[in-house]
């Protein structure tokens, strides 16, 4: 298969994944809205002076109608990956429109609403609208580089923040981290310290690992496998769900850099 | 707020520090103070909230911006945004928790305690920042 076919293949399986994860997004922020809350926390006569010249994009109107944006942008996006001319500019538009909704919530809300999955999945969007631009093919490829670049630095940095802690080693952190009640980790949870130290020396092996996934293609496939895993767990352990959403878009990133570099090495 | 989501810290889980808890008490009109009560429980889920948890998506958003005003007030330089935000939080959650009970109509106080993550009986309660609702 040559290049340009795989990396057709893996922006359109980028698409299909974001626009999933977003559709996600739009239904939750409609909940929330729903719910109340927005209304009662995130009050505009509070956040009005943050938001200075944003104010303009922050009207109740603009807000009440980005979960209907967001899953028409996400339906398209999803088309896209689906058709068979990609000529056109739809996804490219899509996606651009998606990452400029990421933002506008952060605005909205002040912060981000689930950490750095929020980022991660504003790279993927604004990294995918100028991977499937009319672009240069060189610009197309940096553009997935350097998602895989974030997703490979995301888990790096973790597990050496994580690496430099004894807590860490001995599973005194994990453990501590699953007694946050904010988190809210299930009771049926096992915390034996013992399988605390395997599976805490297990996240920091993992983490570090993340440079094997340029190896080759094969291993990149293998990473990704466990990374997945990996967010599965956590999303089950501390309701970090979006996490599995946003790095499940951005993953298959981390194949076409393993291929690009064997390619080109 | 561009570059944030664009080069975001990645540092997850790093070190066990102590977790901000955001707690409220009432007091009844003849000044009895009630107990302090831990707010922003976590919502319950079901295996339904791998992929899709608003109320835990929510949870967390709330729960940023309480620790980024207990941050603001470690560092001395609290900020009326943060502050009023967290106000807006305990008004919610105070209406929401305590809406069923019965309890006398009086003023709520609220605070943010650092408290260690495993808590022990022996803990000495250490108060980052605080302050009174209207009645």
């Amino acid at each position: 298969m040559s290049l340009a076919t795989e990396f057709d293949t893996v922006t359109r399986l980028m698409q299909a994944l974001t626009a999933l994860a977003m559709i996600v997004v739009a239904l939750e922020w409609q909940a929330m809205q729903a719910s109340g809350v927005l209304r009662d926390v995130w009050r505009e006569e509070t956040l009005r002076g943050w938001w200075g010249w944003r104010r303009l994009l922050m009207r109740d109107g603009i807000t009440r109608a980005m979960p209907w944006v967001q899953t028409s942008l996400a339906s398209l996006l999803l088309l896209a990956a689906m058709l068979d001319d990609r000529r056109d500019s739809m996804g490219a538009m899509a996606a651009a429109g998606l990452a400029v909704s990421v933002w506008h919530t952060a605005v909205r809300v002040r912060g981000t609403m689930n950490g750095g999955s929020d980022g991660m999945l504003f790279i993927v969007l604004l990294m995918l609208a100028l991977a499937t631009a009319p672009v240069s093919t060189r610009v197309q490829h940096a553009a997935v580089v350097f998602v895989a670049a974030q997703v490979l630095l995301s888990y790096l940095r973790a597990g050496l923040v994580k690496a430099r802690e004894r807590d860490w080693w001995n599973g005194t952190a994990l453990s501590a981290f699953l007694a946050i009640p904010a988190y809210g980790v299930p009771r049926w949870i096992p915390r034996s310290p013992l399988l605390l130290r395997v599976a805490s020396i297990g996240v920091i092996a993992f983490e570090l690992a993340a440079p094997i996934a340029l190896v080759s293609t094969s291993s990149a496939l293998m990473y990704t496998a466990v990374a997945w895993c990996f967010h599965l767990a956590t999303a089950v352990v501390f309701g970090l769900n979006r996490f599995v959403l946003a790095w499940s878009a951005a993953l298959p990133a981390l194949w076409f850099a393993a291929r690009l570099l064997h390619a080109t090495g | 707020m561009l570059l944030r989501l664009l080069f975001p810290s990645w540092a997850f889980f790093d070190r066990v520090t102590e977790v901000p808890r955001l707690q409220a008490r009432v007091t009844a009109h003849d000044g009895t103070l009630g107990p302090w009560h831990d707010l922003l429980q976590a919502p319950p889920r079901t295996w339904r909230s791998v992929l899709y948890h608003p109320e835990g998506t929510t949870h967390l958003a709330l729960h940023s911006a309480v620790d980024r005003f207990a941050m603001e007030c470690t560092l001395g330089e609290p900020d009326a945004t943060s502050r009023a935000l967290v106000v807006a939080i305990v008004e919610h959650e105070v209406r929401a928790r305590f809406a069923q009970d019965d309890q006398p109509a009086g003023r709520w106080e609220w605070r943010i305690i650092a408290a260690p993550a495993v808590p022990t009986d022996g803990d000495a309660v250490r108060v980052m920042c605080g302050g009174g609702l209207p009645s």
